[in-house]
């Protein structure tokens, strides 16, 4: 399971959302540690702290340590709920234990884990495609003008993202992960439409079935 | 005459790791000895070494800890938030400058950069979010760029310099304190196609699965955040691979086997063309201390009980110094570089850990070195007019408090905490020391108060130079460990010295600006280290012009 950006599974509250944000942004042991009981940086739980507090110095940091602000870095719901978890650990009640942003059913849940499967290693949707705040920005989900081109006597399928006088920017899509090379115009040969097939061969119908409601879900 | 050539051909076998005018690969060559031939600076004259330029790059967050790279009279160097530039190396004018756009998002682990590699006409650089770029080398316009993995989601990125291996550039990655199943990737030059990948836990009807329980494999740590070596003759690519995952809690993954969670904790050789695996040695099985393997290989051939060995030197997070054979992995020898261990009583002959000493599920368990290591990730250096390699060790302990925790992808995964302390007698220090490698007999040694976390540099003017937090960047007697010389950089030292020659004149430059995770977190041990300055200064020294 993934540690959802901006995103609340299943019944999941605002104080356990944030006690993922936690673990993942704050908890290692050079910083506040697991459940906040400190590291190299300070013990956050039971020092009470009252909210206002918790909510300036997560955003702004702390300057001249470690201490970043996450005003801007943690998405909106990420922020809240990581401050709710913080003053939770403080003794302080969540106001409202938010509603979820949005629920996902098992099947999208599903479709959301193949869609970035770090087992597939780069054969997986999340190599080239966003959905969700996960993945890649190579190409929109639905795209087509994959086109053969010429660099240096090698010939590939590629799809060409920017077509500046001077320099042209283009996904080599030859072999995964897409590489994206930036050249002189006048080096690339921009050939016919490729014989270029998306490849989703790591996955079965069921779990292309599963990604597709996913796909639904979230778009 | 006759005797002359035979000379010249027997030196001509031995390995050569020595670099002259330029200083091209991250460990100097890439037989990682960090040791430069050149001798226009030595013990003799080195008290008159100047500055003679200096370069503020402004990025200063999490310290200035890269190895600059010198090719005919430019020098390539990366900052925090992967910035790169390029700069005449005889006076410090700004040739170009790459910025890398800043990424969305927080990233794990922090923007630090130790460091690019120079090839085939263009600079390679890893990135805080996780990407491999080729610049043009000679303009810095942008090449190609290919994302290694998404950071959001792995929890992991590169700081790590990459490693030029004929037409590869090849990179680790962070993420061995997350939940993260390690690989080594390498990538061709020219196209940025990915050539390889060697997944640091094997999968599935793998050899070594078998060591991991039950799906731990899966997010089982093995990070290859350092950079390797490369032995041109035996075509072998050798990588340190991080710890075991979660940290300090093995009994979800640790099966009952004596080799547990493969190549976790190991010294990795990987054929350079393929990236199988070749041989390994894993110097901590079942490891339950945040005691990585990740740290460079030394390359050198030396002549052990009467036999010349084409060895490789790897000191561990532990505060062990394990040499290998690097043509079949087999063990040499090991011996303790810091004086206070207890995790282990010691190393047997054939190579097992024994007297092991683990955290308790739930307690503080009290473990010497800490998890920053008895060497934190600063290099070493070999001189091979003394024969000694020249290492940092710090004498600082932890309580270690091993606790379960489940996995999720990308989240933090220490299983447990630990909080630094001092060794039981005495307050925490650090010291340099010169060591025979074979013998493991220490030379000299050089003590300090606080700890030492910038790389060594050794040169054939018998001299070996590095920075302490405080500032000072100073050169040691490479014989006697005396200090020469001194100069207040004006801030502390995270990063690697080198030295390199234009028009005949020996430079030596170095980073300045304290800052990582490990020196952010030694206030338990050493409150005065809230004193110890950030920056981002490359200093650059050399003898006065007139009558060197």
């Amino acid at each position: 399971m993934v540690i959802l950006s901006g995103v609340f599974t299943e019944a999941q509250s605002i104080v356990e959302h944030g006690s993922d944000v936690f673990a993942k942004s704050c908890a290692s042991g050079y910083c506040h540690g697991t459940n906040g009981q400190g590291g190299g940086a300070p013990k956050l739980a039971a020092r009470g702290f009252d909210e206002a507090f918790i909510i300036t110095t997560t955003r702004a940091g702390v300057p001249g340590t470690a201490m970043q602000g996450y005003g801007t870095v943690l998405a909106r719901p990420d922020f809240n709920a990581v401050v709710a978890y913080v003053a939770k650990l403080n003794g302080i009640e969540p106001r409202t234990n938010e509603a979820p942003a949005r629920v996902l059913s098992a099947e999208a849940l599903r479709g959301r884990e193949l869609f970035s499967d770090p087992l597939r290693g780069f054969a997986r949707c999340s190599t080239c495609h966003v959905a969700d705040g996960l993945g890649i920005a190579v190409a929109p989900l639905a795209h087509a003008g994959i086109v053969n081109v010429s660099i240096d006597g090698d010939t590939f399928p590629a799809l060409v993202v920017s077509r500046g006088g001077r320099r042209i920017s283009l996904y080599d899509l030859s072999v995964l992960p897409p590489v994206q090379r930036t050249v002189d115009a006048g080096a690339v040969k921009i050939g016919e439409a490729a014989a270029w097939r998306h490849p989703a061969e790591s996955y079965n119908d069921a779990e292309l079935k599963a990604i597709a409601t996913f796909l639904k879900a979230v778009r | 005459m006759r005797f002359l050539f035979a000379l010249l051909s027997v030196c001509a076998f031995a390995e050569d790791g020595a670099t002259r005018q330029n200083w091209p690969q991250h460990g100097g060559t890439n037989l990682f000895w960090r040791y430069s031939a050149l001798d226009q600076i030595n013990t003799s004259n080195v008290k008159r070494l100047v500055p003679v330029w200096a370069f503020q790059t402004g990025d200063y967050e999490m310290g200035f800890q890269a190895t600059p790279i010198v090719i005919d009279g430019v020098m390539y160097v990366s900052t925090s938030r992967s910035n790169v530039f390029a700069l005449d190396a005889a006076t410090g004018r700004l040739i170009w400058q790459y910025k890398y756009p800043a990424p969305r998002g927080a990233v794990p682990y922090g923007p630090q950069n130790r460091g690019v590699a120079v090839a085939a006409g263009k600079v390679f650089l890893g990135t805080y979010d996780d990407y491999v770029v080729a610049i043009d080398q000679k303009t810095g316009a942008e090449s190609w760029k290919v994302n290694v993995e998404d950071t959001k989601q792995c929890g992991c990125n590169i700081t790590g310099a990459p490693l030029i291996v004929k037409d590869l550039v090849i990179v680790g990655g962070t993420g061995g304190d997350s939940a993260h199943r390690g690989y080594l990737t390498a990538f061709d030059q020219k196209t940025g196609r990915l050539r390889w990948r060697f997944y640091t836990v094997p999968g599935p009807g793998e050899k070594g699965h078998e060591t991991w329980k039950g799906d731990s494999w899966k997010l089982g740590g093995g990070a290859t955040w350092m950079t390797g070596s490369y032995d041109p003759e035996l075509n072998l690519v050798y990588w340190g691979v991080g710890n075991a995952s979660s940290d300090f809690f093995a009994e979800d993954r640790a099966s009952s086997s004596e080799d547990a969670n493969l190549y976790t904790n190991s010294v990795i050789a990987l054929d350079a063309d393929t990236g199988k695996l070749r041989w390994h040695y894993q110097e901590v099985p079942k490891d339950v201390w945040d005691f990585d393997s990740a740290y460079e290989s030394v390359l050198i051939d030396r002549e052990v009980r009467g036999k010349l060995r084409k060895l490789l030197v790897h000191v561990n997070k532990g505060g062990f110094t394990f040499v290998l054979d690097r043509a079949n992995g087999e063990f040499v020898s090991a011996f303790p570089i810091v004086d206070n261990y207890n995790w282990i009583t010691g190393v047997t002959e054939d190579g097992k850990l024994v007297g092991r000493k683990e955290p308790v599920a739930g307690q503080a368990t009290y473990i010497c070195p800490g998890a920053a290591g008895g060497k934190s990730w600063n290099q070493i250096a070999y001189s091979p007019r003394t024969g000694f390699i020249y290492t940092p060790s710090l004498e600082v302990c932890n309580d270690l408090v091993a606790d379960r925790q489940e996995a999720k992808e990308g989240a933090s995964f220490f299983g447990g905490n630990f909080i630094m302390k001092p060794p039981p007698k005495g307050p925490a220090h650090s010291h340099v020391d010169a060591y025979d490698p074979v013998t493991g007999k220490r030379q000299w040694s050089f003590p300090y108060k606080y700890a030492l976390l910038a790389s060594m540099l050794a040169t054939a003017g018998d001299l070996v130079f590095t920075g302490d937090p405080e500032g000072n960047f100073f050169a040691l007697d490479a014989k006697s460990g005396k200090k020469l010389w001194s100069f207040q950089t004006g801030a502390g030292h995270r990063g690697s010295s080198v030295s390199y020659a234009v028009n005949g004149r020996q430079y030596i430059a170095t980073p300045t600006g304290w800052g990582s995770l490990v020196s952010n977190a030694l206030t338990p041990v050493w409150p005065e280290a809230e004193t110890f300055r950030s920056g981002s200064t490359l200093m650059v020294f050399a003898l006065p012009e007139d009558g060197r």
